[in-house]
């Protein structure tokens, strides 16, 4: 009974680690340039398969494909950013959003036409054996994809944290005009932002896909990942880590438990519940309007 | 004549940062009050604490001794309250009129349905303002030329003058300017005190007034309050505030 | 950051100022009314079955220009909401045996209440939220509509009775979807004239501006959200009806972005947009159908592989292209033929 609990908290944990890069890409992207962006898990689907081609097609070793999947994934991020998003600059937040959404389209039916509408299982890369921890049994590739996705994690967080870049998108986060005085490069700031996202896309793409497979339908996983953004706060990059990992704890153990058609109902109670008692997520800031 | 608008002991901080320390003060009935103090003494944020944008942590805000700080800014409309803003606040998708009509929002009563339905009360209602807006405001503040073009592209005189009949067409008891005529030529800003002290004189509209320009403030005004790091430090008639030992360090200090 | 002015936007539904009564407008709005009417007389069955469908997609889409054009809230789970109305509609004709009218008007009541059970958490707040809120009921709602298996049936939907309206049968429909959409296009046009509409459009450009003219702005989006749902309840009431059949694959992620696009193409904020981006957004799919039948040699099979995804593309790139290019849509492109070159209505950010 408990060991049962321990080792369905266990995978909820290691899947809650995708949620949290998706979410950083997200947010990253939101902080720097306010836009929330709807495209995000067209590009995790993307990547995985760009991953699958790379891998499957052209018979990479899983490194390289993963090398060449991180690049291709900043490539199509910058090309958005560069010829799409940059070209709107000034216009209001909405139609921003709304770009975003259809780039999400343009995606997902570009991989439909690609790729067709099957799902697809990633090449096994990542050691299949079980780790046991006493008793408890964790399943190989959720393990070593925790840890990828860990990895991932720990090193942008540091590079938000001490890098220039990272320092020049919380400038500008904090105050976009300031940050232009001080001779911080807004536009470049921007695109840093874009290409980082589609990094965190390639590395939560990969590892969302190396569980469940990839289709062009992967990206729908955003609600998930909308709910971890919610419940963190829209621009709380160290909250993101706790509530994903939360949510992909608390998936797992209601999915469990109660079924999976409570599992499908929780992303949404999650986002209507945190908008109702505590709209700035729980380690988000409030922001002052200056008027 | 009697105190339209009481503030009394407000205090308000951003985390920590003192935008108003004990501000106290009465602006009369009649009569036109300007706030002078150099930039960041805590003018506008004073303003949006009446329009009620921010919350005080303390002190009390009574108009026609009703309190003020447990209304919705939207309810401080219908009240009698009304305000123009520093970086022009006009809605620029819509024309003149448009904007102007907006300024009489909580006296026009038709519903959803009624609108939807347009003919019988939402006509009638909408034909009378433009009527009353042709007669009051338009000729008052010489729009006609503009009355039906879109915001956009207008000068910037001309849309200070449309946010100031949008503030006037609701007939408010109490009018805010936020720096009037800030950034005007000089030819410009003699317009608009003009066409201030005309709807003080014909309305009799209490006003109260935030602005840079001395000359302006000093002509226009009855009655001068000067504020410095979020105090009150000094206030009187416009004359007496001139020759103040306290009002000239602060803003020699400035410079 | 500053405000681009070449990319200028009429946000405004022109008042008829000129004194002539004969006009380009009123020449076309007669040629319109009289084709409508005589439609029936002589069109195909295929050309009557596209103009319910088109009339049907007007109202869905003058709806979500009231929440996204007018208003300036991003929904994107319209769809949702159309399912909401079709479903109760559908219900009502299955267990109560009711007439069009009734259905209608339990559409759009159903739906306007199940969009404020999305709208009132997500509209209290400032931002992106409604948009995330719709988010979540597009694919919560699918779930509904595709599980509750009791009631809504499941992925096999309701099979629903005929409706014979004015005892015409099809034709009877057609007029009576049409009469709705004119209704639902005059209803939303009258509401621009009135203090209701301003206050949305005031809303969209300066809430705190609204504000302190007086508009509870949290009430305003609140009424301009559900009048979307509710308008999406009426076409979903009515899209029962029409194909007689209701199922959870009708209302995907997928049409809410055609709705969106119908908006953006036809142009935000203006009704007859709505028109133009509706009709040509129900023709683009048979279109690209008809192109793909004839250009592919695999034949009809291999068509409809291609036509999901590349309805997608279309769809996402039309929303793109016209936001960069023509913010105000086709109604931009048709004042640009007219030689119309007036910069009005700036697009300034709403931040």
């Amino acid at each position: 009974m408990l060991r049962q609990f321990i080792e369905f908290s266990i995978i909820g944990i290691a899947s809650g680690g995708m949620y949290v890069l998706s979410a950083l890409g997200f947010v990253i992207i939101f902080k720097a340039t306010r836009v929330f962006n709807f495209a995000m898990g067209e590009m995790m689907m993307v990547s995985a398969f760009l991953f699958l081609t790379a891998s499957k097609t052209f018979g990479l070793h899983w490194g390289l494909a993963l090398l060449a999947t991180l690049g291709l994934s900043a490539v199509l991020a910058f090309l958005m950013e560069r010829f799409v998003l940059r070209r709107m600059i000034g216009r209001p937040v909405v139609v921003l959003v709304m770009v975003t959404l259809g780039l999400g389209s343009i995606l997902r039916g570009l991989a439909g036409l690609i790729w067709g509408h099957e799902i697809f299982q990633l090449p096994d890369f990542l050691p299949r054996a079980p780790i046991f921890m006493g008793d408890v049994l964790i399943p190989g590739k959720l393990a070593w994809s925790f840890l990828g996705v860990a990895v991932i994690a720990v090193g942008f967080i540091a590079y938000y944290r001490y890098s220039r870049a990272g320092i020049a998108i919380r400038a500008t986060s904090a105050d976009l005009v300031t940050a232009e005085v001080l001779g911080i490069n807004v536009r470049g700031v921007f695109t840093m932002a874009w290409v980082l996202a589609g990094l965190l896309a390639a590395g939560a793409g990969i590892a969302a896909a190396s569980v469940n497979g990839v289709s062009p339908q992967l990206g729908f996983v955003a609600l998930n990942v909308l709910a971890v953004i919610m419940l963190a706060g829209l621009s709380s990059v160290g909250g993101v880590v706790i509530a994903g990992i939360f949510i992909g704890w608390l998936e797992t153990i209601v999915g469990a438990y109660l079924g999976a058609s409570w599992q499908s109902f929780l992303p949404y109670v999650v986002v209507l519940a945190v908008m109702l008692i505590k709209p700035n997520g729980l380690f988000g800031e409030a922001r002052v309007e200056r008027i | 004549m009697g105190v339209l608008l009481a503030i009394d002991d407000v205090n308000l901080s951003f985390g920590g940062v003192h935008a108003l320390s004990g501000v106290s003060l009465d602006v009369e009935k009649g009569r036109v009050t300007s706030i002078i103090g150099p930039n960041g003494a805590g003018k506008t944020s004073l303003f949006n604490v009446i329009s009620g944008f921010y919350t005080p942590q303390s002190g009390s805000i009574r108009f026609e001794k009703q309190e003020l700080s447990d209304q919705a800014p939207y309810q401080r409309s219908p009240v009698g309250i009304s305000r123009t803003f520093q970086n022009i606040a006009l809605f620029s998708g819509l024309t003149v009129l448009e904007n102007i009509k907006l300024g009489a929002h909580c006296q026009l009563s038709s519903g959803l349905l009624s609108s939807a339905l347009w003919w019988g009360k939402a006509q009638r209602e909408e034909a009378a303002l433009s009527r009353r807006i042709d007669e009051e405001i338009i000729d008052l503040l010489d729009l006609r030329e503009i009355r039906d073009r879109p915001i956009a592209g207008l000068p910037y005189g001309l849309q200070k003058r449309v946010e100031l009949a949008r503030a006037l067409v609701g007939r408010p008891k109490l009018l805010m300017l936020d720096e009037p005529v800030a950034g005007m030529t000089s030819s410009e800003k003699q317009e608009m005190a003009g066409y201030i002290r005309r709807c003080v004189d014909e309305w009799s509209t209490t006003v109260l007034l935030i602005d840079h320009d001395m000359t302006m403030v000093m002509g226009l005004s009855d009655h001068v309050v000067v504020v410095n790091f979020g105090k009150v430090i000094a206030s009187g008639a416009p004359a007496q505030m001139q020759e103040d030992p306290a009002v000239i360090a602060a803003y020699l200090g400035e410079n | 950051m500053s405000v681009s002015s070449n990319a200028s936007a009429r946000m405004v539904p022109s008042a008829p100022d000129t004194n002539s009564w004969i006009t380009l407008e009123t020449v076309s709005l007669v040629v319109f009314a009289a084709v409508a009417i005589t439609l029936p007389a002589y069109a195909s069955v295929y050309v009557l079955y596209m103009a319910c469908l088109v009339a049907i997609n007007v109202i869905a889409t003058v709806g979500l220009n009231i929440t996204v054009g007018y208003t300036g809230l991003l929904s994107i789970g319209h769809s949702a909401f159309i399912g909401v109305g079709a479903y109760a509609a559908g219900l009502a004709m299955v267990h109560l045996n009711t007439p069009l009218p009734v259905n209608v008007l339990i559409g759009g009541v159903s739906a306007f209440l199940v969009g404020l059970v999305f709208g009132i958490p997500s509209l209290r707040i400032k931002g992106v939220y409604l948009a995330i809120a719709t988010l979540a009921a597009q694919y919560s709602l699918y779930f509904v509509f595709q599980n509750w298996t009791s009631v809504t049936g499941g992925d096999r939907g309701l099979n629903l009775p005929a409706t014979n309206l004015f005892y015409l049968g099809d034709t009877g429909f057609y007029y009576g979807a049409l009469i709705l959409a004119v209704l639902a296009c005059v209803a939303a046009r009258n509401l621009f004239r009135t203090r209701v509409g301003r206050s949305l459009i005031a809303v969209r450009e300066r809430d705190y501006a609204a504000e302190v003219l007086g508009i509870n702005i949290v009430r305003a989006k609140l009424l301009a959200f559900g009048i979307g749902a509710a308008f999406a309840g009426v076409a979903g009431a009515l899209t029962a009806s029409f194909l007689r059949l209701v199922n959870p694959d009708q209302f995907t992620l997928m049409v809410s972005v055609f709705f969106l696009a119908a908006v953006v193409v036809g142009g935000r904020s203006s009704i007859i947009g709505s028109v133009l981006g509706a009709a040509f957004m129900t023709l683009i799919p048979d279109a690209l159908r008809e192109i793909l039948s004839l250009t592919s040699p695999g034949g009809t099979a291999n068509v409809a592989g291609l036509l999901s995804p590349l309805r997608e593309i279309i769809f996402g790139a039309l929303i793109v292209g016209f936001l960069m290019f023509e913010p105000r849509g086709l109604m931009g492109l048709v004042e640009r033929l007219r030689g119309r070159k007036e910069l009005v209505g700036s697009e300034a950010s709403g931040d």
